[in-house]
């Protein structure tokens, strides 16, 4: 589970720690750096996943704007069965200040290293931290994203993969297409790949697909399944309804589901393919939209209940009143920022006494 | 002046809202980027939903000003109706009593306005005409068009002067903003 994210100088973010906890509310008004939070997650994810170029992941702009310095630097937290690993990234600017470059990047183990780069050098550690090879590499793209998978390197590889697990974004259901050239291994930000990504789990997780379909035979009426139907070199997945004027099961294609039902379809997956051997996170922006206000609180709690069993791990923005109140109180992060200045982790209100809910409170400007 | 960072409206419908927010601006009491927020009856017994969410409301704005530096007001108006404007405060009272919520006290930013027998007879004496409280008068074609009328009282307000006869209750009224006023000076 990530527990801790540090970030010094990305956007409004300045020195600041947030800890996170399995279902995590990040909780503030608009242009407080909740989003950025999520995107610097998104970031790290996509850098040493995606093996992006720095300058992708982190151009120049993200640097604060009221910083006169040119590094950046952040530690993700991760705990996994009472071990912990730390993930380190420093970035500077190169001497003409056209690109981005790392100048440090380090994983460790409960302490002990696991991949170190510094000064353009690579020093890779094993499992049980004895030294393994140096070599010097390129300071443009994450070194550790390249490192084969080997039998020594099982700790490396374990967190790169669980960073892989990581989907972060927001849900823009217009872009879901219900074409698929080839199965995708990741949803990408805004769920524009879900059959291409739902392809292979349907494929591979039966148990998990029929609780996918039960989970949404409960919240959309009439609905029975989901299945792909080949059409030349590529599927295309289809929705089932029964019933209705025509007494006979009717299909549609993916994209022809309102946005609120391929909302629906895409969130409640995200929980129905979780496991607990191989715990994942959601990190998402407003998951709220497009959704009806009577179908909110059903998938809050199924998340939670996912959440509890250590099966996923959520953490999400949103201004939702619903969310407010279901979540607010034991899983919000306050923050906070003056104008033009760095965000603040605050502590949470005491709403003992306070007479309203947190949502009517926020409503009113009370709470953040 | 010091202006308010913060108002709570509760009223009973959406004559009152356009009422009372007429009158906030008229008289300043916010800055340009601060709130205010209106929760008024959706339909039913209005009388009834201002009593029974009054003590809530209360509660919040002794949180808010417990833990926060806002200066916050509540500003709640009902209609006296057949009773009396002492009466209807007291139905207020005892909502409190009831769910021993203490009841607001005089040093507390809560305006309780309460026009008799409607805000409808206020609006028909700030149009020019005289009138009696226990007459029932005609509801606004608009609700929004009460400017005009809010606009009068305001210069009256300024002038310490009700145009005479006044109604009763808006005398009441006006010493009630007064004493909220003097809360802040």
């Amino acid at each position: 589970m990530l527990t801790r994210l540090y970030v010094d100088n990305y956007k409004c973010l300045v020195n600041l720690t947030v800890e996170f906890k399995p279902v995590s509310l990040l909780l503030g008004p608009n242009g407080s750096g909740k989003s950025s939070v999520l995107q610097v997650l998104a970031a790290v994810r996509d850098l040493l996943c995606d093996k992006d170029p720095v300058d992708l992941d982190f151009p120049a702009e993200t640097l604060c704007r009221w910083e006169t310095r040119t590094l950046q630097h952040f530690e993700v937290e991760i705990h996994r069965e009472g071990q912990r690993y730390v993930y380190t990234l420093e970035l500077d600017s190169e001497p003409k200040k056209k690109h981005r470059r790392i100048v440090l990047e380090e994983l460790t183990h409960n302490g002990g290293p696991l991949f170190r780069f510094s000064e353009g050098e690579v020093a890779l550690f094993r499992d049980d931290y004895s030294e393994g090879p140096r070599f010097f590499s390129d300071w443009t793209r994450s070194m550790l994203a390249t490192v084969p998978e080997r039998p020594e390197n099982t700790r490396l590889t374990w967190f790169r993969n669980y960073l892989s697990s990581w989907t972060c974004g927001s849900l823009i259901p217009a872009s879901m297409l219900s074409e698929v050239q080839q199965e995708e291994e990741v949803l990408n930000a805004v769920g524009g790949n879900f059959a291409s990504w739902y392809l292979g789990l349907k494929l591979a997780r039966f148990d998990a697909t029929e609780r996918h379909h039960n989970y949404l035979r409960q919240v959309i009426p009439g609905f029975k399944g989901f299945d792909f139907k080949p059409a030349g070199k590529r599927h295309i997945l289809y929705a089932s309804f029964t019933g209705g004027e025509a007494q006979r099961d009717q299909q549609y294609r993916f994209d022809e589901l309102s946005d609120g039902q391929r909302a629906l379809a895409v969130l409640y997956a995200l929980i129905a393919y979780s496991e607990q051997d191989n715990p994942q996170a959601v990190m998402l922006d407003e998951p709220d939209n497009y959704v009806a206000l009577s179908e909110l609180q059903p998938w809050l709690q199924e998340l939670t209940d996912a959440c509890e069993e250590l099966r996923l791990q959520a953490i999400m923005v949103s201004h939702h009143p619903e969310f407010y109140d279901y979540l607010g109180a034991e899983c919000g992060i306050w923050l906070a920022r003056e104008p033009g200045g760095p965000t603040r982790v605050m502590p949470p209100p005491d709403l003992k006494e306070a007479g309203l809910r947190l949502s009517e409170l926020a409503a009113r400007g009370w709470v953040p | 002046m010091q202006r308010f960072t913060r108002i709570d409206i509760l009223c009973e419908d959406e004559q009152h809202e356009s009422f009372l927010r007429h009158f906030i601006k008229e008289a300043g009491l916010l800055g340009s980027h601060e709130q205010v927020y209106v929760e008024k009856s959706p339909r039913g017994d209005a009388a009834a939903y201002v009593r029974r969410h009054y003590p809530d409301r209360l509660k919040s704005l002794r949180w808010v000003l417990k833990t926060k530096t806002k200066q916050c007001l509540l500003v709640v108006m009902t209609d006296a109706d057949v009773l009396s404007v002492d009466e209807r405060r007291k139905t207020l009272d005892k909502e409190c009593d009831d769910i021993k919520v203490p009841p607001r006290v005089g040093d507390e930013p809560v305006a309780v306005f309460i026009p008799k027998r409607a805000v409808e007879t206020w609006l028909t004496y700030l149009g020019g005409q005289e009138v009696n409280e226990a007459a029932t008068y005609p509801d606004l074609d608009e609700p929004g068009s009460c400017g005009p009328q809010v606009k009068a009282l305001w210069q009256m307000c300024s002038r310490n002067q009700l145009r005479q006869p006044s109604p009763p209750s808006l005398e009441t009224a006006c010493a009630e903003y007064k004493r909220v006023r003097q809360l802040f000076k």
